[in-house]
């Protein structure tokens, strides 16, 4: 029964796989991708944030760039999700004090949505800025849930000098692919997290639960092995260097605390060279009746490339630049003790993605960008879709050091998690 | 297949094909470019290597190609880093290799800066491996969705041929070889066209002609043009490990000096090998490897402090043993843990070897899986440390270990240093083994293993389950590191949600253990730097320690219950209940004597004038965790960043360890007087007068509380983590502190001694007359220990300059007046830390309370490397 079983599920992943060629071939990549260097930056004038331009007239960095088909492009969205989106259109508003999504019958936070709560945002309107940033999350949960095994690198002149390696299981409540999950806890969503290198810390494990209220903090635990205790730990750091390197836990999708901890408002339009894996989604093979795979190609750092031109931590393998319209949003924390002052991102119009961040410190100094590219995954039948970001490039440029973060070996998307698994009791199975 | 011709040869055929078709390629003009794969021979649980070609390009006009193999797997297995690019164009091209999917490899060639030509020849070459019980015969290399692309980044029309690798029946002695049967030529001059949109000069390129070299090593990995380095780690791995079992067998000290120095630069060569830590291509089986070296050197003489009395006068003594200078190396430390995680899950899936059972029993396992750690310790002390730790000089010392007074017996200096150096030298210990799975809600874990409850740091409240060893490295080496892993059974249930209640996310969990590991056993032996004061090689008292057994009587065992519940303005509490039974680490403690001060004629003691008896009530405790966060908003109105989290325990123990002065000492309960033997002891059937082996219970309360606050003008860029503990320990129905009346007059000046609660630790020797007695009986005043305790401990870190730079402030203030002050900084750069710090332990007397005052002239610097994979 169970060789039948696995037969089954081989014909059905050749299968999927045959359809997923045509995707590919299809595909949104139009015309002749080039290379921006210092020779030809004046092509990128505007189309990068002015720290970055800098860095390509320097000679740190390069980038292939790929012209892409607009509305192609935004097929990388199921059918689905652009549906439920016009369908959303009027359902929801904000809370003015807090900026926290209200549903409109209720009044309350809603128990579930899907697609963008708000389809079409007026740039002049004073909580515009709030409203993309929710399109922001409603495109990054569709997801659902899933994990990944990532790097965290520490990157300076001379090369790496830190490195972890660790893994990710999330689920989100609201904003999935599939309709609403039992959600006893009222969460939005919630995460583990666990190093695998280097050995002195090996099994450090965290466990993130993010509340589906306007006012609540996220609640954060950490599994020390140094104590061999799950430890409550704040969740208010969000701007604390990871590891101590130059990448901050809010860099995740260029943002990743609560829409509410920010104060947003826009401040611009324009065009933006965005860091993508490819323009094409990758396929999302199943491999059991809940969960499907993606085969991630590696980021490659000019670190770890011999001969490679360009800053240490400049990716030089795999990533493209996609030019993309994007609204240019300012975040502030309301939190006095958040380290960033102004965060200046560059958000597409159409897919709701950061690409790049500009961060200030309180004294209104800028000294720290992040880059931040993502692959999207379809089902074959593209009915399931998913953008997972999949590098960060934080890079300090008051101290000319940075971090990479991200950089998948591999990713799972997962519809069914077993009950209770994001619990505390399994952050100690994992972790002791 | 866009624009590809796609073939399928046996291998025979298609080596015989390409033969024909490079002779021909090589002169053919405006021919198709083939790319062509040709697989070499190996046997079963060997490897075979194939080549990737590029043929019949004679103007170069590939710059790059894109290419899938597929193949067989099984029998066929092979990863992205068994692919290395042809070494004509490692310094132009670089090879990205991919293993999307099972049986699929990906080779994208591409050139690094200028599009310069591929030209004919070899193009990468990969290993693969052939899996064991495979057949001879051959399996198919095939050749798809190949794309080659010129200058202008254009698509050239071009062709593949596949290939096979030849699988040949395995003999006694199997061996690899790759027989080439044609060779590529290629012509004599390639040049590049112009890169379209950049004005960069027009380089040449001038192949030199490809002549593949076979290379060999020793274990039938093959490489062709260059190939691989051989696989060095494994052994390299092993070289700490090797080298402690060689400090082992050879007892003398120069080749200890060796091996102590090869160590180090052993370490230093594994670092060569770091981010290897997956041993196979599925992560299934995960090794880790955490290595140091620690020097310790004193910035403190110990304390020596021996008043000679006039005869019949009073004689105090107070030292620590060995007496050691400052400057004197205390601790050279070599520490080595290798760690190996198998995940079998799929194994059991796939029904291999005897987990086929499992899958016919009517539960399903999951994540099944087994650990093992080994740990390796070696001191160097003893062996090239100070006279005082290395040689036995002042075991022979009479004045700093006195003979028995009564007999004139010198202690047994063989035994005492037989013991130390098998004790505190060398170390070779399988750590943990141990099994688990999940199986529905239940989580179980059998073997040997570590569990630890509660919430507090430093001190243990309801973390007392397994013991810690301080025999080996000493009360500064971390805690972690001090547990003793027990052979346990631990299950854990999922509960969840209580119905009808507020409480979710509970589960329970319960262990036992039949295991006779305890702290006291070894304990720290005379002679190491870490011995607690006064504990000198003795002639007059003979100690044994009794452990508890491996029945299920001295089992240990217990639960605990952790949930979960919504507090209204703090959102979410967390709370634990526990019970559980358990072993302290320090022992009950009850002396013997049988006419003292006059020796024991008989037993085990025979010759001393008093046996101690060291052992280890069950102790129960009970208690109960809280742990919760401070709402920002709360946090802010007194200044605090972030989110503090508040810690709180309370437990009961019951029967623990006690201690009392007139228990202890056999001048108070043994001592003959007014005619009456053994006044306060108890006189057992033997006829020894027996002290009494005291226990009692105690209160235990921690509160916790952890914060990371910003404090920008001393780090921009990271806050400041601050984590402070008030302890606080109370004695339920411990003695009142009172004079101890002698029935003798004392001698002016003489010091009055209390009973009360005590810890078994000797604060001073008088040799007295107090008692009646010539000078030379030593009576041991032993440290006070009191009845309410606290003790406060704080901790603060941040991070500088990318993480590269840790400096950590540790503080612990006993109330009872001792203090100890850690300043640290940790440099981290990958793979290596290097750790400094100072500890300053001072006390004005020895108290029991923490135990720290007792190490209060062990101020000390460390220094250590550590190197973790």
């Amino acid at each position: 029964m169970r060789t039948m079983s696995s037969l089954f599920r081989a014909a059905a992943a050749l299968a999927l796989l045959a359809l997923a060629s045509p995707a590919h071939a299809d595909g949104v990549a139009t015309g002749q991708s080039w290379i921006l260097d210092s020779n030809n930056w004046q092509q990128a004038q505007d189309l990068l944030p002015p720290p970055v331009l800098d860095r390509v007239k320097k000679g740190d960095y390069w980038f292939k760039v790929q012209p892409i088909d607009p509305e192609k492009f935004k097929h990388n969205y199921s059918d689905a999700f652009w549906a439920a989106s016009e369908a959303n259109a009027g359902k929801y508003d904000l809370d003015a004090e807090t900026c926290g999504l209200k549903d409109v019958a209720t009044g309350e936070p809603p128990k579930f949505y899907f697609g963008y709560p708000f389809p079409k945002v007026d740039p002049k309107d004073p909580q515009a800025g709030c409203k993309m940033a929710w399109n922001f999350v409603a495109a990054t949960n569709q997801g659902g849930g899933g994990g990944a095994t990532f790097t965290l690198n520490g990157i300076d002149s001379g090369g790496e000098y830190k490195r972890i390696k660790a893994w990710i299981h999330s689920m989100a409540f609201l904003g999935r692919h599939g309709g609403p999950v039992d959600n006893p806890e009222n969460l939005a969503l919630t995460a583990l997290t666990g190093v695998l290198e280097p050995s002195d810390i090996d099994g450090v494990g965290g466990l993130v639960k993010r509340t589906n209220t306007w006012t609540s903090q996220d609640k954060s635990w950490f599994y020390v092995p140094a104590t061999r205790r799950v430890r409550q730990a704040s969740s208010a750091a969000r701007s604390e260097p990871v590891g101590g390197m130059d990448i901050f836990a809010d860099d995740i999708n260029c943002y990743a605390g609560k829409v509410e901890y920010y104060k947003w408002k826009v401040i611009g339009e324009g065009n933006i060279l965005a860091g993508v894996l490819q323009p094409d989604p990758l396929i999302a093979q199943p491999v059991t009746a809940s969960r499907t795979e993606v085969k991630i190609p590696y980021f490659k750092g000019a670190y770890e490339t011999p001969g490679a031109k360009g800053a240490p931590w400049l990716i030089v393998d795999n990533l493209v630049l996609i030019p993309r319209p994007v609204w240019v949003l300012e975040g502030e924390s309301t939190d006095p003790y958040y380290n960033f002052g102004k965060v200046i991102m560059y958000m597409d119009k159409d897919l709701y993605r950061i690409y790049w961040k500009l961060v200030h410190n309180r004294a209104g100094e800028y000294f720290y960008n992040a880059m931040c590219a993502y692959h999207w995954s379809k089902t074959a039948d593209g009915s399931f879709s998913a953008v997972s970001p999949n590098l960060v490039v934080g890079v300090n440029d008051k101290t000319n050091r940075a971090a990479l973060g991200g950089r998948y070996s591999s990713q799972f998307f997962e519809k069914a998690w077993p009950e209770d698994y994001f619990s505390l009791r399994t952050l100690t199975h994992l972790s002791d | 297949m866009r624009g590809v011709w796609h073939r399928t040869r046996s291998g025979i055929v298609t080596c015989a094909a390409l033969a024909a078709l490079l002779l021909i390629g090589s002169t053919a003009a405006h021919a198709v470019p083939l790319v062509a794969i040709e697989g070499g021979t190996g046997v079963e649980g060997g490897t075979a290597a194939a080549v990737l070609s590029l043929a019949d390009d004679p103007d170069g006009l590939a710059v790059a190609a894109d290419v899938a193999v597929h193949y067989p797997d099984p029998p066929l297995r092979t990863e992205p880093g068994a692919c290395t690019l042809a070494a004509r164009l490692s310094d132009t091209h670089q090879l990205t290799a991919s293993v999307p999917l099972t049986g699929e490899l990906l080779l994208a060639i591409a050139p690094l800066e200028a599009p310069l030509a591929l030209g004919e020849g070899a193009l990468a070459t990969c290993d693969f491996g052939i899996a064991l019980g495979t057949p001879a015969g051959t399996a198919a290399l095939t050749l798809a969705d190949l794309e080659l692309r010129d200058a202008e980044g254009t698509r050239i029309p071009a062709q593949t041929l596949d290939g096979a690798i030849t699988i040949e029946p395995s003999g006694p002695t199997p061996t690899v070889t790759i027989t080439r049967t044609a060779s590529i030529t290629p012509t004599a001059t390639n040049t590049s066209p112009p890169p379209p949109d950049t004005p960069t000069p027009t380089p040449t390129f001038t192949p030199t002609l490809f002549r593949p070299t076979v290379i060999a090593n020793d274990f039938g990995n093959c490489a062709i043009g260059g190939g691989n380095p051989p696989p060095r780690g494994a052994g390299l791995l092993l070289l700490p490990v090797a080298l402690l079992l060689l400090a082992r067998r050879r007892r003398r000290r120069a080749a200890r000096r060796a091996a102590s120095g090869l160590g180090l630069l052993a370490l230093i060569a594994v670092a060569h090998q770091a981010h290897g830590a997956a041993l196979d291509e599925a992560g299934e089986i995960k090794l880790g490897v955490r290595a140091y070296t620690a020097a310790r050197i004193a910035t403190q003489d110990t304390n020596k402090e021996i008043i000679e009395g006039a005869p019949d006068r009073i004689t105090t003594r107070a030292l620590t043993f060995p007496v050691s200078s400052t400057g004197h190396l205390r601790q050279s430390r070599f520490f080595v843990e290798a760690t190996l995680e198998h995940d079998l899950d799929r194994l059991l899936k796939e029904g291999f070897g005897p987990l086929a059972l499992l899958n016919d029993l009517p539960v399903n396992f999951r994540k099944f899986g087994y650990f093992l750690s080994y740990r390796g310790e070696y001191e160097g002390v003893y062996d090239y440390g100070p006279a005082e730790y290395r040689t036995a000089y002042q075991f022979y010392d009479q004045q700093i270990a006195p003979p028995n007074p009564i007999t004139g017996a010198s202690p047994n200096v063989g035994a005492y240093r037989r013991r130390l150096r098998s004790v505190a030298v060398l170390r070779n210990r399988l750590f943990q083994a141990y099994l688990q799975f999940d199986v529905g809600k239940l989580f179980v874990r059998f073997g040997r293993q570590i569990l630890a409850w509660g919430e507090t740091d430093v001190f243990r409240l309801l973390d007392n389950i397994n013991p810690l060893d301080n025999s080996f490295g000493g009360f500064l080496v971390p805690l972690d590191e001090r547990r003793v892993p027990i052979d346990m059974l631990r299950t854990s249930y999922a509960i969840g949600e209580i119905p009808g209640t507020p409480f979710y996310e509970t589960y329970l969990e319960g262990f036992a253990a039949i295991d006779n590991s305890v702290g006291f056993e070894p304990g720290i032996p005379v002679g190491s730097p870490w011995q607690l004061p006064n504990t000198v090689p003795s002639a007059s008292q003979q100690n044994i320690r009794q452990t508890p057994s491996r029945t299920i009587q001295d089992m240990r065992g217990g639960a605990q219950l952790k949930t979960m519940v919504p507090v209204p303005g703090i959102e979410t509490m967390t709370l634990g209940v526990a019970y559980y039974q358990t072993y302290l680490d320090n022992p009950a403690a009850q002396v013997f004597t049988e006419t003292f001060p006059l020796p024991i004629s008989k037993g085990v003691a025979t010759g001393f004038s008093a046996l101690a008896v060291q052992s280890a009530p069950k102790v129960q405790i009970a208690g109960t965790t809280a742990t919760f966060a401070v709402p920002p908003d709360w946090a802010r109105w007194i200044y605090l960043s972030s989110e503090p989290i508040v810690r709180t325990e309370l437990a009961y123990f019951i029967n623990e360890p006690r201690w009392s002065q007139q228990g202890l000492d056999p001048f108070v309960f043994a001592l003959a007087r007014d005619g009456k033997v053994c006044p306060q002891g108890t006189v057992e059937p033997n006829g020894f007068c027996a002290g009494p082996r005291r226990t009692g219970d105690s209160w235990n309360f921690m509160l916790g509380f952890d914060t990371q606050q910003a404090i920008r003008w001393l780090n921009p860029d990271a806050s400041f983590f601050i984590s402070t503990q008030f302890f606080y320990k109370h004695l339920r129905g411990g003695l009142p502190r009172t004079p101890i009346n002698t029935p003798f007059p004392a001698l002016p000046g003489q010091p009055v001694i209390f009973n009360g609660e005590v810890y078994p630790v000797t604060n001073k020797t008088y040799s007295t007359d107090r008692w009646g007695l010539p000078a030379g009986a030593a009576e041991p005043d032993l440290v006070h220990n009191p009845v309410d305790q606290y003790t406060q401990t704080l901790l603060i870190a941040t991070t500088y300059f990318g993480g590269k730079m840790t400096p950590s402030f540790t503080v612990l203030y006993d109330w009872s007046g001792s203090v100890v002050l850690q300043p640290q900084v940790t440099l981290s750069y990958d793979p290596f830390r290097f750790i400094t710090s100072y500890s300053y332990l001072g006390a004005n007397n020895l108290h029991g309370a923490s135990g720290t005052s007792l190490l209060r002239d062990r101020d000390n610097i460390l220094f250590q490397i550590e190197y973790s994979l």
